[in-house]
């Protein structure tokens, strides 16, 4: 098989800056995991790090391309428990994109995280430091804001097991290896997507 | 055209994130490692404790004020704290800890430079502008000894007072005070 | 004629002796500058007896212990303070800035003002032979 037979049997399904957003996200907030109490001056800086890109996704999922934006993959309720029902019964869906599940995973990602980052603005704002130093959040009590930076910084980790177990599962359903997909940004092309029409294959507009 | 303005503000806006965040660590890291004397090349061991300049003492400041209890670290108390502590030492907590000028002058400058900090310190948590005399009485330090039982430490003959650290920290004369370096006489290490 | 030797012999033992026992005092450097600060004579007996005595309820012995031969313990912090005693702990006493500041810290401590020179210089000549 040619190099060109291979390229031609995948299609870009995520482009580079969600790749690249993604993987950024991975190493910061891995990073302030680990540095959590002992190292907090990188902590602080790698808790902006995830702010920051957390904000970028946001914009991204507004303007971005389709596979990126929130309009495209958070769907009601009523589909993503169909789509559930349908991966607990092994019945394999493909999506370009977030299947709907994925998304809902999605949203409670960037949440939770987007509240740890906050909860630990609050607690260094009521030292005097970091952005939001000399606004009303910094009179909030600091024991509980502590609690509540390390329950969510928790929970999130718990959403990112689920995540990645998430992932595998659904990588062995759809016989395609996710975690490839969202590095390479390419998937295998496929005759129909739950998501996408199969003529619009390389295009990233809306 | 408008897919191709949103793509380069994109790609613009990602890596100055990305530039701004990897500047913001290399600077964390470049910091704390300037202050960390022993550590061998670029090696970042993540279980390290935590890093300061605390094992690094000024020796003059050692052998003065280490002679009757153990030479404080300058970075648990804040600047305006020892300003108090070198203008009250002829009644320093009871005790008469007079030194000459020349001597006061060179503890003045080494506690005053090591003591000051602008970076964000989890020690000074909730301190406010308060100027304690005692480390003891930093709400942080409070926080972390407020579950240990009396009999371990003031019924305790070799112990009696949370100041005497170096009784339970055993690395408390390198600035180091890592929990699991804690053996409290008589009883054994802290178990959590 | 015949006990002249064992009488020269024991003389000279005496002297040498004396002369040890006033070398272990003399020989301090420290003592030597109080001597030429205008001090002649060194009391030893006045310094154990400042040793020992109380003023509201301190002592120099409140940290020192009883027993100079043995180690103090500071009162405070129960540091333990290496023997005074001369002779048990031979490197002490070299240091003229040391036993200076110390003096002063102590004195004002424990009597509530300062030692004169001629106390200085008796209590450390007391040490010295203990």
């Amino acid at each position: 098989m040619s190099v060109r037979d291979t390229a031609a049997s995948t299609v870009k399904a995520w482009d580079p800056l969600i790749r690249l957003f993604h993987w950024s996200l991975v190493f910061f907030f891995l990073l302030a995991f680990i540095t959590e109490d002992d190292w907090l001056n990188l902590h602080v800086q790698a808790g902006y790090a995830v702010t920051l890109l957390i904000g970028f996704r946001l914009f991204w999922g507004l303007v971005g391309t389709r596979t990126a934006r929130f309009s495209r993959f958070v769907k009601s309720p009523g589909v993503v428990l169909s789509h559930l029902k349908g991966m607990l019964t092994f019945k394999a869906s493909h999506y370009l994109g977030h299947n709907p599940v994925a998304a809902v995973m999605v949203i409670l990602l960037l949440s939770s995280i987007a509240l740890v980052a906050f909860s630990g603005m609050v607690l260094i704002a009521s030292e005097g430091h970091g952005p939001l130093a000399d606004t009303l959040f910094s009179s909030w009590r600091g024991e509980w804001m502590e609690e509540i930076h390390e329950f969510l910084a928790n929970f999130t980790l718990l959403l990112v097991f689920a995540h990645v177990i998430g992932v595998l599962f659904s990588s062995l359903l759809e016989r395609e290896n996710l975690v490839k997909a969202m590095w390479t940004g390419r998937k295998k092309l496929r005759s129909h997507w739950d998501d996408f029409d199969p003529g619009q294959g390389e295009k990233h507009e809306t | 055209m408008k897919h191709k303005a949103t793509m380069i503000i994109g790609y613009t806006l990602l890596a100055s994130i990305l530039t701004f965040s990897f500047y913001g660590m290399g600077q964390s890291l470049a910091s704390s490692n300037d202050e960390y004397e022993d550590h061998d090349s670029d090696h970042m061991e993540y279980e390290e404790h935590e890093q300061h300049s605390w094992g690094r003492q000024n020796p003059a400041y050692v052998e003065e004020c280490g002679s009757c209890h153990l030479a404080y670290p300058a970075q648990l108390l804040p600047t305006a704290s020892w300003q108090k502590v070198m203008q009250g030492l002829e009644d320093h907590f009871g005790e008469n800890a007079e030194v000459d000028a020349t001597t006061r002058q060179a503890l003045e400058n080494y506690l005053f430079e090591a003591s000051s900090s602008s970076s964000y310190r989890k020690l000074f948590r909730n301190l406010g502008n308060r100027t304690p005399l005692r480390i003891t009485e930093l709400p942080y330090f409070v926080h972390e000894h407020d579950e240990i039982p009396s009999r371990f430490i003031r019924a305790n003959d070799k112990v009696s007072s949370l100041s005497q650290c170096n009784a339970c920290h055993q690395q408390a004369e390198r600035g180091q005070f890592d929990e699991d370096d804690v053996i409290i006489p008589g009883f054994g290490r802290w178990d959590d | 004629m015949k006990h002249k030797p064992t009488l020269s012999i024991g003389l000279l033992i005496a002297v040498t002796l004396s002369g040890t026992a006033r070398a272990g005092q003399d020989s301090l450097p420290h003592l030597q500058t109080y001597r030429q600060q205008g001090i002649d004579q060194f009391d030893a007996q006045n310094g154990q007896q400042l040793w020992y005595s109380t003023v509201n309820e301190r002592s120099c012995t409140s940290c020192h212990g009883d027993n100079p031969d043995n180690a103090g313990k500071h009162l405070k912090t129960g540091k333990i303070i290496q023997p005074m005693a001369l002779t048990v702990n031979t490197r002490r006493y070299q240091d003229a800035k040391k036993i200076e500041k110390w003096f002063l810290r102590n004195c004002k401590w424990t009597f509530g003002r300062q030692c004169s020179t001629q106390e200085k210089a008796d209590i450390l000549s007391w040490l010295a032979n203990q």
